[in-house]
């Protein structure tokens, strides 16, 4: 029995691997100057004959945005999936402790002042104003939810929301008193991967690589909590503590993929849960499943966001809803049974 | 030798005063029923002794040692709990379930040894829901739900199983295989067993030693003879009792007037 869920799981990965790197070729080789998959896997993996031109639109342009995205989409699933067994909420998402809004009012108050022109080791400030304003804004969350040590989950996820709400409403207020700035603003928040440089796909992976490490340390503890607090406990979880981790680790997470991205919705939702019907709750699947679905599925958004209306560019937080949406209804359609 | 001791437990959430000056201690390898009504600080009292809700300084002691002192990993290896609710909506097997129990024994990313799932299967094959180990736990019965969760407290291996109204939602079938599965562990295994029950009777049959609750404090403790009296009861439940001897098992038998 052990090693036929072995090698199950062996095939769910190798093909979760194969659809993760056919995605980035074939992404990388769509758009305005054509590129057959071909060549772009050529150009890749450094033995192409294309030219100079071509190396460049690669190299400069199209890959560090595909590996951006496919980090965002993974950042936010595994975000979505922690989220999900914490609270033990079917419907919470990155966004639910009002990180996003708060990155959002930080990336609103750098475009209304202006500072749009600056960089910080390559990273825009509206991209750190953003990240300040996530890492305040969980602060506040935390804090208002905290008695004591103990954290209520119900309690964070309330004044989460409430959070959420009373940012929103500063914005919209914000941006009725600059209107010239509401189209920038309200893209912003739509979420976008235009004008990505490598300094922040490094940026990103860290904290992808770091944080998901550290989730994925918590595997077992997240499989305990799923099933309830008090039995995490029993079962040897150090809740209070763990929680407070975790919480940490996936706002962290959250702050850098809005940061660089802006608000994309729905993937941190549906990633986790389209992964859990088809590999089951235990995290120590779940979450590196639900990192690599992410990615592709982040990775094919963005490739839609880009060329299904070119020259224009979609919101892909659009395409992430439009193109995850049915799906997610069909999946839940054909199973019918708890998905949760 | 004594495993847990409590020395004047309170617990006053809001107004109200659940627990008052509770002071009890359980011996290693006896059976213990914890009765008494609705209300009473049955459950509050597991609670403590969990650390689910965290008692004062010095007042609640494993094995010597202030609970409080001790790292949650390790009271998990002291200590497992069948709990009164067992559903989970989440999507595990009930092999999943059941292999949680070795949680507190591992680190982080380790894996499951193979003497880890030879106990999970020594334990699903105690309780009778080894065929059910690749079903999907929330699709499981009342009963078997309640199987598998006991099988996670077997695999657990803790000297101490904690057990909250354990037969509640149960068929009478299973209330019997559950109180027989906890005899055996303590009879062969020196388990020592508190389980919260509303059945008098079983509690009668199959316990060594009840707690009777009453209004947040010890009414009586000792064997089912001794607290199982008329007096007792009535004073305690607000209603007469008759209490006849069974007439096979020559045991105890209560039923209300």
């Amino acid at each position: 029995m052990g090693n036929n869920r072995k090698m199950k799981t062996i095939i769910q990965c190798s093909i979760l691997c194969a659809l993760l790197a056919a995605s980035i070729v074939i992404s990388v080789s769509i758009g305005s100057a054509d590129l057959s998959a071909w060549d772009s896997l050529k150009i890749i993996l450094g033995f192409s004959d294309s030219g100079e031109v071509y190396n460049t639109i690669i190299w400069k342009v199209r890959l560090p945005r595909v590996i951006l995205s496919g980090l965002v989409g993974a950042g936010l699933a595994l975000s979505g999936a922690t989220f999900q067994s914490l609270f033990q909420n079917p419907l919470a998402d990155p966004h639910i402790l009002g990180v996003s809004s708060g990155a959002a009012l930080g990336a609103t108050i750098a475009m209304v002042f202006g500072v749009t022109s600056v960089q910080f080791m390559g990273i825009g400030l509206i991209g750190l104003s953003a990240f300040a304003g996530a890492a305040i804004t969980t602060l506040l969350v935390y804090g208002i939810a905290r008695t004591g040590s103990r954290v209520s989950t119900t309690h964070i996820v309330l004044a989460g929301t409430a959070i959420s709400s009373m940012l929103s409403a500063v914005i919209s207020i914000i941006m009725i008193f600059n209107q010239d700035q509401v189209n920038k603003i309200y893209f912003w928040t739509l979420g976008s991967f235009s004008g990505t440089s490598w300094v922040k796909v490094a940026f990103m992976g860290a904290f992808v690589v770091l944080c998901g490490t550290g989730l994925l340390m918590h595997s077992r503890d997240l499989d305990a909590l799923s099933t309830g607090e008090e039995t995490a406990a029993s079962l040897g979880v150090d809740t209070i503590r763990t929680k407070k981790l975790l919480i940490i680790m996936v706002s962290l997470l959250v702050a850098a993929c809005v940061s660089v991205s802006g608000i994309i919705g729905f993937a941190g939702l549906i990633i986790p849960h389209i992964l859990r019907m088809l590999t089951g709750s235990s995290h120590r699947k779940l979450l590196p499943f639900s990192a690599l679905g992410g990615a592709i599925f982040m990775i094919i958004c963005d490739a839609g966001a880009r060329t299904a209306a070119s020259p224009a560019e979609l919101p892909v937080g659009a395409v992430t809803a439009l193109f995850g949406g049915p799906y997610f209804i069909f999946l839940l359609y054909r199973n019918k049974k708890k998905v949760y | 030798m004594n495993i847990i001791n409590i020395r004047g437990l309170n617990w006053k959430p809001g107004t109200g005063h659940i627990l008052k000056e509770l002071s009890t201690e359980f011996r290693a390898g006896v059976f213990y029923g914890i009765i008494g009504p609705n209300g009473s600080g049955k459950t509050s009292l597991l609670r403590h002794i969990m650390r689910i809700l965290e008692p004062d300084k010095q007042v609640l002691q494993l094995n010597g040692t202030d609970i409080r002192s001790l790292k949650r990993k390790t009271l998990g290896r002291e200590m497992s709990w069948v709990p009164q609710n067992t559903s989970i909506d989440v999507n595990f097997t009930a092999f999943e379930i059941v292999l949680m129990g070795r949680a507190p024994y591992l680190k982080p990313f380790q894996g499951e040894s193979a003497g880890d799932l030879n106990i999970v299967r020594e334990a699903m094959e105690l309780t009778n829901s080894w065929s059910l180990r690749e079903k999907a736990f929330y699709t499981l019965s009342g009963g078997e739900a309640q199987r598998v969760i006991t099988a996670r407290a077997i695999a657990q291996d803790t000297p101490v199983i904690i057990l909250d109204e354990p037969v509640s939602h149960l068929d009478i079938r299973h209330q019997k295989e559950l109180m027989e599965t906890m005899k055996v562990l303590n009879k062969d295994r020196g388990k020592t067993i508190l389980a919260v029950l509303h059945d008098l009777n079983l509690a009668a049959q199959y316990c060594d030693e009840l707690l009777l609750l009453h209004k947040g404090k010890i009414f009586a403790q000792g064997t089912p003879k001794k607290v199982l009296t008329c007096e007792n009861l009535s004073e305690v439940y607000g209603i007469e009792f008759h209490r006849l001897t069974h007439p096979t098992t020559k045991g105890l038998y209560l039923i209300p007037k």
